[in-house]
């Protein structure tokens, strides 16, 4: 079995997963605002905005509900945090299923 | 074409008149433009600096009011619209060309061009385009922030 199947590797990934929005929750939204550091080589370089470029204040104010205030960092934000909710949510009954909770909870329900 | 050639040239001469001096009233920017519905009331009063920084957030937190997702847009249209009338026009070489011969590995004459072949940057420039290329077109790029 891979390392990263393991169940105590499963298990650390799942709490980490069950946190993870609630510690951006606790965050300010503008936490990512203030940052002067641009990761961007086409900021960097050119000084020209990429499509991606403010995505993470924009999710990051879009887990705030500010709706106005993510559509202002990056356009895209209101489809990318759908899509990341997503994600999160595979990402979870993945684990739920390497470490069968899934099955356990059926068993109950039946 | 007499009479156009005139206008043509004054037309010209007023464009780089305006592009060389400072932006003495950054609020006459939007003068008849489209963005200038994002200046709203309180606006006008801040300075160019500050408009360049507010964000719906900011705004929020300096009027007490919350602004909507078609004002935040109209905004980043503003600050945009500012940027690239603020952009620096008096280089000696165009952007493009700059960056054109960044990527040929001639970094080294951009940046000499620009600091009329005075200081040591571009004898940098051109010992790592020596270097195989790459550095020498990475460090032509980051420098390119002094000059545009």
């Amino acid at each position: 079995m891979k390392w990263y199947l393991q169940k105590p590797v499963q298990l650390a990934w799942m709490i980490a997963l069950l946190v993870f929005p609630f510690v951006l929750w606790l965050l300010p939204s503008t936490f990512f605002d203030e940052s002067e550091v641009i990761v961007c080589p086409s900021r960097l370089f050119f000084d020209i905005e990429c499509f991606g470029c403010g995505m993470t204040r924009g999710v990051m104010h879009m887990h705030h509900a500010e709706v106005a205030d993510a559509i202002y960092f990056n356009f895209g934000s209101p489809f990318v945090y759908p899509a990341l909710i997503a994600l999160w949510g595979f990402w979870v009954y993945l684990a739920g299923q390497r470490l069968g909770w899934w099955k356990g909870i059926a068993r109950k329900a039946a | 074409m007499k009479r156009a050639l005139p206008l043509l040239l004054l037309m010209v001469l007023s464009m780089s008149t305006f592009a060389s001096s400072k932006v003495q009233n950054w609020k006459d920017l939007f003068a008849g433009e489209p963005e200038s519905k994002a200046l709203v009331a309180e606006m006008p009063g801040l300075t160019l600096e500050s408009f360049m920084e507010l964000t719906p957030k900011k705004y929020e937190e300096l009027t007490g009011q919350k602004m909507g997702i078609a004002d935040a847009i109209r905004l980043k249209a503003a600050q945009k619209h500012l940027r690239k009338q603020m952009e620096k026009p008096n280089a000696d070489i165009e952007k493009p060309v700059y960056i054109i011969l960044a990527i040929l590995g001639l970094g080294f004459v951009g940046i000499g061009i620009l600091d009329d072949w005075e200081g040591s940057d571009w004898i940098i420039a051109l010992v790592l385009s020596l270097l195989c290329w790459l550095p020498g077109v990475v460090y032509s790029l980051v420098k390119m922030k002094n000059y545009y």
